[in-house]
């Protein structure tokens, strides 16, 4: 790298610092979540600086932050001994920081060239030619092992993988001192990989910074000299070279273990493998690379889903409510009463078959903001509701209070818009609206996130009334401890398959974790 | 467990801005009225009031349908095109001698097909329903044309015209049947959006289609049934239309596209779909045709009005949109 890309952003005779980035107390909160809190991270000139945290612990928040797209509550970032105030994009840009996220952000109706130069704005008020950029840009893409790559084609025309390695090389074609990589490796194959582990070092021994961002324990391990360990928004540990472990990384990932009465009164709650089976899932592969596998669930049982974001539990989940279809493989709904079975083909099917599923993004796939907590409550079972085509608004009335009470709702009245309640009430209106076409097996999709603390507990003990009523409950959570301290038993999911069934014995935080990292044995 | 408490976040119970997008058309609508009546010296009796109510009423039927497409969560640009091709079918139709109820039936037949269309095809392509309903306004534009060819100028049967006549009495009741038949319709309406499953459907799908499909809704159907009632209602109102025309007259429809959507808006129905009704669209109707009157009343010609009625739109969508909306909370 000796063309103008690389020239440092330093001026002759001013002080190089080593310390590239510094952020100190971050507090960043999003409604009354808090993604970030007190979090300290450092960034030395010609490091690697891993970060590693589960899902929604704040890595994605961190990176937004010293990326300049989030603007923190609280909390100061120093770039190379000076304080700066990152307020936008360009801010960051400005000063040599780029970030590559982790979704594959280009634009597809432009060619790659196009892709490359974008957001650099320069390309011709500065004069640089047209032969100039593609100059570079064919030497960025060298580097990362498409050096004849077709620049004038259209993006749309490239596969994920080539796709993401534009996204990478737009990052490179930038002057950087600090390049932010955003799981940048998921979408890549091992060669890939491996080219761009090279320029990474590349850049580390010219003096400049990366912050890798990466759920593989082996990446990690390969490239980091130091790694700082998020967990729930805190900085759990930073481990230098010297002492980083895989086992220690995973025992700072994993919330403290909890007490053991807890454990114990987890253990006495009624055994339910001996149920009879509600839902059966035989031949299943969520994609043609995936290992089949047979699943069984019984009446009564909390079957927990686990795994890294888009490691296929999430769409398992999908394909047991018909929401989305299998590759192969079936999925079978058993009335335990006349043992009829019925193959799921599609929502409406499902749900005929007594199978429910709550979606995850309340706000997007769950409330009608301006309607009524009563509206929300009863659409899907309205049909009870109407005689001769029209509603008995009087009986409605009443089930929505009944149903408002059983969810221990917090809200002057069910007939209060649902956007007054708070986010946990909310949940419970979404939750309680499948309730109320009483179902045999509920499939909840992180039902838990963004919640409060009460508000949790008054959704674990509806929860636990259902299941002592016999009713089955598909669990996905992005927070393990969740998971570890409700299930009977845990699947976690890895690479489109299922990597572990985790039964109650050998259920604890380490454990899914290490799982969900693709550590452990195989299932 | 004492559940139904007060809420944690409650907004204020008067929101001054709240309470003017939720009755700001009612008070507009008798402001402007009360103003018609001192500005426009012999405004104020029976047979004037009567005739805006005849003005509004045809206006309002059609604009019934636009807001059932609107609440939905789309547009319905065929409104104008439609009211065309039945007061035409009507008047070439009749005069060809068939009786009334079969060329009622066919054009009813004709415009619940249309607006099936409409809604399926907006809805399964993704297209925008602007797209689609503007494409289908065209097409029946053109069909209305062809019609009317063969048989300039055509007939109205006497009762139509009768029933838009200001002296005219419905069953004994002092008022033309234009009038009674918007009253009626809205009235029914209002009753079915609290009390008919199909339309808390309707509105689910409009405030947040994504989470209505997943709640079981079938997205196509309610699209399907709202765009077939937004093209019967403009049917109903080409044929009213034509007894105010008194025969065949392709450009009828013309000035409805614009006013149907002005009467929803200024009625207060969200442009975003969700939200509204079709009682605010009532006095949405009455008001834009009161305001008409008014303007010509004291003498600003048509240009000048179409400028008012322009400003009116964009000051009423901006007060409404300015709504206090309690966020929803992550």
């Amino acid at each position: 790298m000796s063309d103008a890309l690389s020239r440092t952003r330093s001026r002759p005779g001013e002080t190089r610092h080593t310390t590239l980035l510094e952020v100190s107390d971050l507090n960043v909160s999003y409604g009354q979540t808090r993604a970030l809190v007190d979090a300290s991270i450092v960034v030395r000139r010609g490091e690697v600086h891993a970060l590693i945290g589960e899902n929604g612990c704040g890595k994605s928040t961190l990176v937004k932050t010293i990326s300049g797209i989030v603007r923190p509550g609280s909390g100061t970032l120093t770039w190379q001994g000076e304080a700066a105030s990152l307020r936008r994009p360009r801010d960051a840009q400005r000063r040599g920081i780029v970030t590559v996220f982790q979704e594959t952000l280009v634009a597809d109706e432009l060619s790659v060239l196009d892709n490359l130069c974008l957001g650099q704005g320069g390309t011709f008020r500065r004069g640089q030619g047209r032969a100039e950029a593609e100059r570079a840009a064919t030497k960025q893409m060298s580097r990362l092992g498409l050096g004849d790559l077709d620049l004038s084609q259209p993006m749309w025309r490239l596969p994920l993988s080539r796709r993401h390695l534009v996204a990478i090389g737009r990052a490179l074609m930038r002057p950087w001192d600090l390049l932010l990589l955003d799981e940048a490796t998921s979408a890549l194959d091992i060669e890939d990989r491996e080219r761009l582990f090279t320029v990474i070092r590349e850049g580390a021994a010219e003096g400049r910074g990366i912050l890798y961002i990466s759920h593989r324990l082996d990446e990690i391990e390969t490239l980091a000299d130091t790694v700082t360990v998020l967990r729930s928004g805190r900085i759990a540990g930073v481990l230098d070279r010297s002492v980083m472990s895989r086992s220690e990384i995973v025992r700072l990932m994993s919330p403290p273990s909890r007490a053991v009465r807890e454990r114990v009164d987890r253990a006495a709650s009624a055994a339910p493998s001996a149920g009879t089976p509600v839902l059966r899932v035989e031949g299943a592969r969520l994609d043609a690379a995936g290992r089949a596998f047979d699943l069984e669930i019984a009446a009564g049982e909390i079957l927990g889903l686990a795994g890294l974001e888009g490691h296929g539990h999430a769409r398992f989940l999908r394909c047991l409510a018909g929401w989305d279809s299998l590759h192969a493989g079936t999925v079978t709904a058993i009335d335990p009463d006349s043992g009829t079975s019925t193959p799921i083909r599609n929502a409406t099917n499902a749900n005929k078959a007594q199978v429910a599923y709550v979606p995850g993004d309340r706000k997007r796939e769950g409330i009608f903001a301006a309607s009524s907590v009563e509206d929300n409550l009863t659409l899907p079972a309205l049909r009870r509701f109407s005689r001769m085509g029209l509603l008995d608004l009087g009986r409605m009335r009443t089930a929505a209070s009944e149903l408002s009470e059983r969810m221990r709702l917090v809200a002057a009245s069910p007939q209060v818009a649902i956007e007054t309640l708070s986010g946990g009430n909310q949940q419970k209106v979404v939750l309680g609206r499948w309730i109320a076409t009483s179902p045999r097996v509920l499939l909840l999709d992180d039902p838990m996130r963004g919640v409060d603390v009460n508000s949790k507990a008054d959704i674990m003990s509806v929860l636990s009334e259902l299941v002592a009523e016999g009713v089955s409950l598909v669990l996905l959570s992005t927070e393990v401890e969740e998971l570890v301290d409700v299930c009977h038993r845990v699947a976690v999911f890895r690479e489109q398959s299922l990597h572990q069934l985790l039964p109650r014995e050998a259920l604890d935080e380490e454990t899914v974790v290490a799982a969900m990292l693709g550590e452990g044995a195989e299932r | 467990m004492a559940t139904l408490t007060q809420p944690t976040t409650a907004g204020p119970r008067w929101d001054l801005r709240r309470l003017g997008s939720q009755y700001g058309v009612y008070v507009f609508a008798v402001l402007v009225f009360l103003a018609t009546c001192i500005f426009m010296p012999g405004f104020l009796s029976v047979a004037s009031i009567k005739s805006l109510l005849v003005l509004a009423s045809i206006l309002g039927i059609a604009s019934i349908g636009q807001t059932l497409a609107i609440i939905v969560g789309g547009l319905d640009l065929s409104v104008a095109s439609m009211i065309g091709l039945s007061s035409v079918s009507l008047a070439v139709l009749s005069a060809r001698g068939w009786s009334f109820a079969t060329t009622f039936l066919l054009i009813l037949a004709v415009a619940v097909v249309v607006g099936v269309l409409n809604g399926l095809l907006a809805h399964r392509l993704q297209a925008p329903a602007l797209v689609v309903t503007l494409a289908s306004g065209s097409i029946l534009t053109g069909v209305t044309m062809m019609l009317n060819k063969g048989s300039a100028g055509g007939t109205i049967p006497e009762w139509i015209t009768e029933s838009v006549s200001v002296n005219a009495t419905t069953l004994g009741i002092p008022m033309p049947l234009v009038v009674l038949v918007w009253v009626a319709l809205t009235g029914v309406l209002v009753l079915l959006q609290r009390r008919s499953p199909s339309f808390r459907r309707i509105y689910a799908s409009g405030m947040n289609p994504t989470a209505a499909r997943l709640a079981l809704v079938r997205l196509p159907v309610v699209w399907a049934s709202a765009f077939a009632a937004s093209a019967a209602a403009a049917a109903i109102a080409g044929i009213f239309l034509g007894g105010f025309s008194g025969g065949a007259n392709i450009d009828v429809g013309q000035p409805y596209l614009f006013l149907t959507i002005a009467a929803v808006v200024v009625g207060g129905t969200s442009l975003l779909g969700g939200r509204g009704g079709v009682g605010r669209t009532l006095a949405g109707a009455f008001l834009i045709s009161n305001l008409t009157t008014l303007l010509l009343g004291v003498g600003v010609g048509t240009n000048v009005q179409q400028i008012l009625l322009g400003t009116l739109i964009v000051a009423l969508v901006y007060l409404y949109g300015r709504e206090a909306h309690v966020r929803t909370r992550i």
